[in-house]
């Protein structure tokens, strides 16, 4: 599907090909594979996390109004502080029992909240410090997208063989049967939140050295493409299947349909729109019913 | 008897799944005027069978006749429009709704004018609807407020109001009807089972072989998806059915009654004043290791409250747990499981096995850090382990990396239980009906794996399937009846209890 995508977008716009898109290709691919990966975790345990996006904006502007004062500790620690808000959305969906979406709905709206609150509703130059070299090259390849790479090779080796990896893929195949086979499936779902928050200040971290400016709002309009990229991936929606090198493949096939779009001459604003159908369609399409009582 | 085509007859039935054969083969017919008893153990075939009349599932083979025409059922709903409806074990009726809302349920349609329901028709149509099982109750009560029984009736009511619609004599599936009644409740029942053969024809599914034989006119019996017999309450005896259900391997040593053990090491588990949701009366036992106590009660007796109440599965309102003399601070079944408390659940397809996940990740879930040095857990130490379990239980597989929906029922329940057994933490093993639904092989072998872990000094607490494997298992019996314990029975394997002594305590 990839290998479709990339032809045929080239094939209407051969300008695709050129190094400036490509250029652009990598640019935007770290950030949209983070916070896949994020919502990867999630999704595997079959629950959603609608704030992750609204996260990311959050983490930018703090790290626009610390990064002066405290450097790279201040990237650091705004990392430490969206994996406790992601812990904070695991910990309130199991303790108070409520749907995952609805949790990180919330969170959806107090964290943009917050973030337009903090920055004043402006946008915030940043400078990176340390993190500017994220767009430095080596051979013309962004390092971001080198790091990413790296990241998610090293996050698949931990999903296979670690345990928690292993107790994560069984709470999603199964929270009940997991859960009598001694899997504690609070705190799995709980640390599966974290990470989601923890890719969320990582694709922070991304956002400011990419564009060296935070937006309260700039990373908003990446929830649904980084949705779409798991699903299409092959992460099934009702948990337990999938991995990273799917979301590898699902966030490319979105990055190269991103960018395929603006060289086509299609406006920003109707992207969401594209994106929306995407994901709704990626799901009713793979969706496995058998393993729904009811769908709701 | 009345008509010489059968209303009902299914030809050569047969219904394979994956791994397992649940039908082989089954013939049977029924007649208006008739009610015919189907009997046998848990995984004879019998809910196979029943799914099949009312199109839930379909059959790998043979046919399903109804007044002599080959009939393709699609569905429950499907099935009653032609005339067979069945009462469900677990109540169908809805119970926020009232009487007459349940009855005309997803059949408005009949009483609308203009679209809007009309009560007054409604009401009268109801009210001619109960009268045939003899309620004597307004419609509009909502059916929450109901008695167990009053709620049977209207879902016969209800199976009989679809049924005429059919333009034939409607076929009743009744499916355990009276396993939670008693006294006049029971006779109330039976009267109107009686009342009911007069225009249609009964179908009585029951494990009360007592009741089978007072109302059946014939009797047929499955075991393994095969009627193994066919015949009629005269002269027959409960021993007689008894026999013919579990078939003659039972008479001979099928429980390991020879293994059993008479000496027991120190106590794992104590238990006291357990109370949990479920439960009226706080409970107190102790367990020792090699000893099997088998809990038995009838559906909702409380026997599954205190397994859960134990491993932690369901909130205690009270009780202390100590393991090995240490107490056990028990939340939730992640904390029972680290303090060596294995877990078979009841059920085994939704609760016990991770289907999608392979044997060996099923095998190794429980003590996955006994597989994991620094949280990195070692294929090759995995390997070795779930090759040596498959072996020493001799779990029938192709591969050790295959799904676990690709085994059969009886080889997933022996992965459940290997997932336990392979640890040496495991001090107490807490199964709940860890037989059911398996053929008579499957069993044995579940019941030498409880051998072995007996043999190991595991304590086990055994919710026995049957009375017969309570009995045959347990070195002592505690018996439950509406959430309090009757009687404790030693079970010894010199002299063992016969179930009579036990169902005085139960019913």
């Amino acid at each position: 599907m990839l290998v479709a995508l990339v032809a045929g977008v080239s094939l209407l716009e051969p300008s695709f090909l050129k190094a400036a898109s490509l250029r652009t290709l990598a640019e935007q691919f770290p950030l949209i594979f983070m916070l896949s990966m994020g919502q990867m975790t999630v999704i595997l345990l079959g629950r959603i996390d609608l704030a992750n996006a609204a996260v990311t904006s959050f983490a930018a502007i703090l790290m626009a109004k610390w990064a002066p004062d405290l450097g790279t500790f201040g990237i650091v620690a705004v990392i430490a502080i969206t994996s406790g808000i992601g812990a904070l959305h695991g910990w309130l969906h199991m303790r108070a029992q409520v749907a995952s979406f609805m949790i990180t709905l919330g969170g959806l709206g107090v964290w943009s909240g917050l973030a337009l609150f903090i920055s004043e509703g402006r946008s915030l130059s940043v400078d990176p410090g340390v993190a500017s070299r994220l767009f430095d090259r080596t051979l013309g390849i962004p390092n971001a997208a080198i790091a990413a790479v790296v990241v998610a090779v090293g996050y698949a080796y931990l999903l296979a063989n670690c345990t928690f990896g292993r107790r994560l893929f069984a709470v999603g195949n199964g929270q009940r049967p997991a859960s009598l086979s001694g899997v504690n499936a609070d705190r799995i779902v709980l640390i599966g939140f974290a990470i989601s928050g923890f890719f969320s200040g990582l694709a922070g971290t991304v956002l400011i050295a990419w564009l060296e400016i935070a937006s309260p709002t700039t990373a908003n309009s990446l929830l649904l493409p980084a949705i779409a990229a798991v699903i299409l991936g092959g992460t099934a929606i009702t948990g337990g299947v999938g991995g990273v090198g799917r979301t590898l493949i699902g966030t490319l096939i979105v990055a190269v349909l991103r960018v395929g779009l603006d060289v086509a001459g299609v406006e920003t604003s109707i992207q969401p729109v594209i994106f929306g159908m995407l994901a709704i369609v990626s799901v009713a399409v793979t969706i496995d019913r058998s393993r729904l009582p009811v769908i709701k | 008897m009345n008509s010489q085509v059968p209303i009902l007859a299914v030809r050569d039935l047969v219904k394979e799944y994956p791994g397992t054969v649940a039908l082989a083969g089954v013939s049977i017919e029924l007649r208006v005027g008739e009610v015919l008893g189907l009997i046998g153990e848990n995984g004879a075939g019998k809910s196979t069978l029943l799914k099949i009349l009312t199109g839930v599932e379909a059959p790998t083979s043979g046919k399903v006749l109804i007044n002599g025409e080959i009939m393709h059922l699609r569905g429950v709903r499907d099935a009653t429009a032609k005339g067979i409806g069945m009462v469900f074990q677990e109540q169908s009726v809805i119970p926020n709704l009232t009487i007459a809302e349940n009855l005309f349920l997803g059949r408005e349609a009949a009483l609308t004018r203009f679209g809007v329901i009309r009560r007054s028709k409604r009401r009268r149509l109801a009210l001619q609807a109960l009268e045939p099982v003899g309620i004597d109750l307004d419609p509009n009560t909502v059916v929450e407020d109901l008695t167990f029984v009053q709620r049977q009736l209207i879902e016969i009511a209800k199976v009989l109001l679809i049924g005429q619609s059919s333009g034939q004599a409607p076929v009743v599936l009744l499916d355990e009807p009276t396993s939670v009644l008693e006294g006049d409740d029971l006779e109330r029942l039976i009267s109107l089972i009686e009342k009911l053969r007069q225009d249609s024809a009964v179908v009585f599914i029951s494990h009360r072989l007592d009741e089978v034989l007072r109302i059946s006119d014939r009797v047929y019996v499955l075991r393994d998806g095969e009627v193994v017999a066919e015949c009629r309450p005269e002269g027959a005896t409960e021993h007689d059915l008894h026999l013919l259900m579990v078939g003659a391997e039972h008479s001979d040593d099928y429980f390991g009654i020879e293994r059993q053990r008479s000496d027991f090491g120190p106590v794992r588990l104590r238990v006291t004043d357990l109370l949990v949701k479920g439960m009226r009366e706080p409970l107190s036992f102790e367990l020792r290791g090699g000893e099997v106590v088998a809990f038995v009660g009838t559906e909702g007796s409380g026997t599954e409250a205190v397994a859960r109440g134990v491993v932690g599965v369901s909130e205690r309102s009270s009780g202390k747990i100590v393991i090995d003399g240490a107490p056990a601070a028990i939340r939730r079944p992640s904390d029972s499981a680290k303090l060596g408390i294995g877990y078979v659940p009841s059920e085994r397809k939704t609760d016990g096995a991770l289907l999608s996940l392979s044997l060996r990740e099923n095998l190794t879930l429980a003590y996955l850090d006994e597989f994991a040095t620094s949280h990195m857990v070692s294929r090759r130490r995995e390997r070795a382990a779930t090759k040596e379990w498959v072996e020493r239980l001799s779990v029938k597989t192709p591969g050790i990396d295959v799904p676990m929906r690709s085994l059969s029922g009886g080889n997933q329940q022996k992965v459940v239980l290997a997932k336990w057994l392979l640890s040496n933490r495991l001090r107490v093993l807490v199964a709940e009906t860890p037989s059911r639904g398996l053929d008579v092989g499957a069993k044995a072998d579940v019941y030498e794996v409880i051998r072995d872990a007996a043999d190991r000094g595991v304590g086990v607490m055994l919710l026995a399937d049957t009375l017969e494997e309570a009995i045959g298992l347990a070195n002592r019996i505690i018996v439950l009846r509406d959430g309090r314990q009757t009687a404790e029975i030693e079970a010894p394997a010199s002299a063992k209890p016969v179930p009579v002594d036990l169902i005085e305590w139960m019913v």
